[in-house]
């Protein structure tokens, strides 16, 4: 063999049998293999037909595969206990389907949908045909539709929405909260700590203002906390006793940040956002934590005191934000959970910035 | 001929020596008021501590537990304490801004005062805009002081132009009071979510963001102006018999005027720069006290600073107690408590008012 060789194999596991073709671009000839498929673990089929092109395996630059199998399943109707989440006012589509139907004409006939209705869901959400959002996703709303599947023991989880093809921001976005809520889910009573979030400290001299079950106070609900203004705040935003904050003694402190230098210059603000100076960052949170407010809980003595930037509040990167709350709630749960990777994709795939980090900071432990 | 006058003036000496007990004894009344009010504040919180703890605790700061500690000393007592002061504060001002305008709509609030600080306070909210560029930690305070100041400053300055009466001053307050709040408008039309929040809230003043540095300046302007006051208790009697009157007793009323609009000044512009506006106390708080005590100024003033502080304590400890763990902004609560009790004062007292 050639230095220069290059070999491509296209693999198709069928339900019966396993076709390989290998093309060798230098002699720019074709080998074919068929074995019989071996349904138990896909792969022996696959090796064993490699083995019967007599290719050598090390000299593959590419591997196509494809199957049938996944398309055989659903046919066949062989799936595990399967949940869908899909856009509100399509649950039924799956029984109106198109014209193609088993009987075309007449009032009879039978049609057994792939996964049964009690588990389907809706959650608010809506692209238009062009992928603009016409109604935002419902994070919340996501996050109870997952438990309620989980409780009906689904297995595996279908998010489909509708005009994803066109934008699929809102499925993915669905799919990075499931990685958090459908752990927590699983979780057996499930200890929520209690969580202190503040609204942009440090913006005036005012302590504390938070969220009720808005927002911010919503977030950490879906992350598996306790958000601790949510039973005392009716609305979004309130100011909380300080008092009240000694008391409750929380666990875990969060207060939002940006840069509002152009506003407050010279604050006590902790400047969070993209390419913000973290070693200052975690300065001036450590300053906002010494706050009679703050100062004797549990958090503070624990060094559980986050920051983390305020515009999370009104961007749709708030599953991010969700990811990293939980990483900090439960940081065992979500040990390999990375909410940066999770952003720098993010950047990768549909941002024209490159990112910086800077979105948020821990305080140093003692 | 002597005998004969005192066989005249005993029963006048009497009844004026009544009349002075039954003030002293009104405004006793008054401080037993504020104080219980002041104490229930110490005493209320989400926190739930009892009596023997909370005392204990301001006896014995060393030896409570550090929670505790915190709660009272830099929790509550700054906030029980801030309201006591700003309350007598804004309710002298409003006082001695109605005996020198003569008038009872003369209040910080409807003079422009209040507008005024609180355009300064969105400046530097909205735009970050530093009035004076040093001391970039206060910028909202000091910003909010220099516009008060500035209001009160230039209502003076237009008072002294000839012609113009103490009526055609209210006049030129509420002017100010219109075109500060356009001002704020167009700057919350331009502000951001995030200073718009910011500025609402600061208008809708807030105890909680006092701390003892706070209110140990706006307590020594308070203890700075009061002398002013009580020295020149008798003059300010005399001007509310009119100017004419009071210049026949030989007071230089222009200059009363004068000092007494600049200590006034300083005693509003100091704690609505700190706690933000707070409307209803500068008005009604001397209404209050005018209505129990009358006008003679050695009690009329000490009334006002009473009633002031006692009502914005109440409101504190409303504010604090009607969702616990909340707190109400406290102005909604002192218009809100405070207006009902007020009606009920000018609708049952059958003397004139004012």
């Amino acid at each position: 063999m050639t230095a220069r060789q290059s070999q491509v194999a296209g693999i198709d596991v069928g339900g019966t049998f396993t076709d390989l073709v290998i093309f060798d671009s230098t002699s720019r000839s074709v080998r074919l293999a068929k074995t019989p498929t071996t349904l138990d673990n896909q792969a022996g089929g696959v090796l064993n037909a490699l083995v019967a092109a007599e290719v050598e395996i090390a000299a593959l630059d590419l591997i196509v595969h494809g199957t049938t199998t996944t398309t055989n399943a659903v046919l066949e109707r062989q799936l595990c206990r399967t949940g869908l989440i899909t856009t509100a006012g399509f649950r039924d589509i799956l029984e109106l389907g198109r014209r193609t139907r088993p009987q075309a004409y007449g009032m009879k006939g039978e049609f057994r949908p792939i996964i049964p209705r009690d588990l389907r869901t809706e959650v608010p959400e809506r692209m238009d045909a062009a992928g603009a959002v016409v109604t935002p996703l419902d994070e919340a709303a996501l996050a109870a539709a997952i438990r309620a599947l989980i409780a009906k023991d689904c297995e595996a989880l279908v998010i489909h929405f509708l005009h994803s093809y066109a934008n699929p921001a809102h499925e993915l976005r669905a799919a990075e909260i499931a990685r958090v809520t459908d752990r927590l889910a699983k979780v057996q009573g499930l200890k929520r700590p209690l969580v202190m979030m503040e609204r942009a400290g440090g913006y005036s001299d005012d302590c504390c203002m938070s969220f009720g079950n808005e927002n911010f106070g919503k977030m950490v609900d879906i992350a598996g906390g306790k958000n601790f203004a949510s039973d005392l705040i009716p609305g979004t935003f309130g100011t909380v006793n300080p008092e009240a904050v000694v008391a409750a003694n929380p666990e875990v402190v969060i207060i939002t940040g940006g840069n509002w230098g152009a506003y407050v210059p010279g604050g006590a603000w902790v400047g969070l956002g993209p390419g913000s100076d973290l070693a200052e960052a975690r300065r001036k949170l450590a300053n906002l934590a010494k706050r009679p407010a703050f100062g004797q809980t549990k958090a503070v003595k624990e060094g559980r005191v986050h920051a983390i930037w305020h515009q999370f509040y009104n961007s749709p990167y708030q599953f991010v934000a969700i990811q990293e709350i939980a990483t900090w709630l439960h940081p065992e749960l979500f040990k390999d959970l990375d909410a940066e990777a999770t952003l720098k994709t993010l950047h990768e795939r549909f941002l024209p910035l490159p990112y910086q980090p800077g979105y948020w900071v821990t305080v140093e432990r003692k | 001929m002597s005998a004969a006058v005192a066989a005249t003036a005993r029963p006048a000496l009497l009844a004026y020596r009544a009349l002075t007990l039954r003030r002293r004894l009104i405004l006793l009344a008054m401080f037993g008021l504020l104080l219980a009010s002041f104490v229930v504040d110490l005493m209320l919180g989400p926190a739930r501590y009892d009596a023997g703890q909370v005392l204990r605790t301001l006896m014995n700061p060393s030896e409570a537990p550090a929670a505790l500690r915190v709660v009272i000393w830099d929790i509550r007592l700054p906030v029980a304490l801030m309201a006591v002061v700003t309350g007598a504060a804004l309710a002298i001002a409003g006082a001695q801004m109605q005996t020198i305008l003569n008038n009872p709509l003369a209040s910080p609030f409807t003079l422009g005062i209040s507008a005024a600080a609180s355009f300064g306070a969105a400046l530097a909210l909205v735009f970050g805009v530093a009035l004076v560029p040093f001391a970039i930690d206060y910028i909202v305070p000091i910003n909010a002081f220099i516009m008060a100041m500035g209001a009160a400053m230039l209502i003076h300055v237009l008072s002294q132009q000839r012609g113009v009466t103490t009526e055609t001053v209210i006049l030129l307050g509420i002017a100010l009071v219109f075109t500060f709040n356009a001002l704020l408008s167009l700057l919350q039309f331009f502000a951001s979510e995030q200073a718009l929040g910011a500025v609402v809230f600061w208008t809708m003043g807030s105890l909680t963001k006092a701390n003892w540095h706070k209110l140990g300046i706006t307590t020594a302007v308070l203890l700075f102006t009061l002398p002013f006051f009580l020295r020149r208790a008798w003059a300010l009697t005399t001007l509310r018999l009119g100017d004419d009157k009071a210049a026949s007793f030989g007071i230089d009323v222009r200059r009363l005027r004068l000092e007494i609009m600049l200590l006034v000044s300083l005693l509003a512009a100091v704690p609505v720069s700190f706690v933000g506006t707070i409307g209803f106390i500068g008005l009604v708080g001397p209404h209050i006290a005018r209505m129990v005590i009358g006008e003679d100024q050695r009690f009329f003033l000490p009334a006002s600073a009473l009633a002031g502080a006692a009502i914005l304590s109440a409101s504190s400890v409303v504010s604090k107690s009607l969702i616990p763990g909340l707190i109400f902004p406290i102005s909604i609560v002192t218009a809100l408590i405070g207006v009902p009790f007020f009606f009920s004062l000018i609708m049952t007292s059958r003397k004139r008012s004012w």
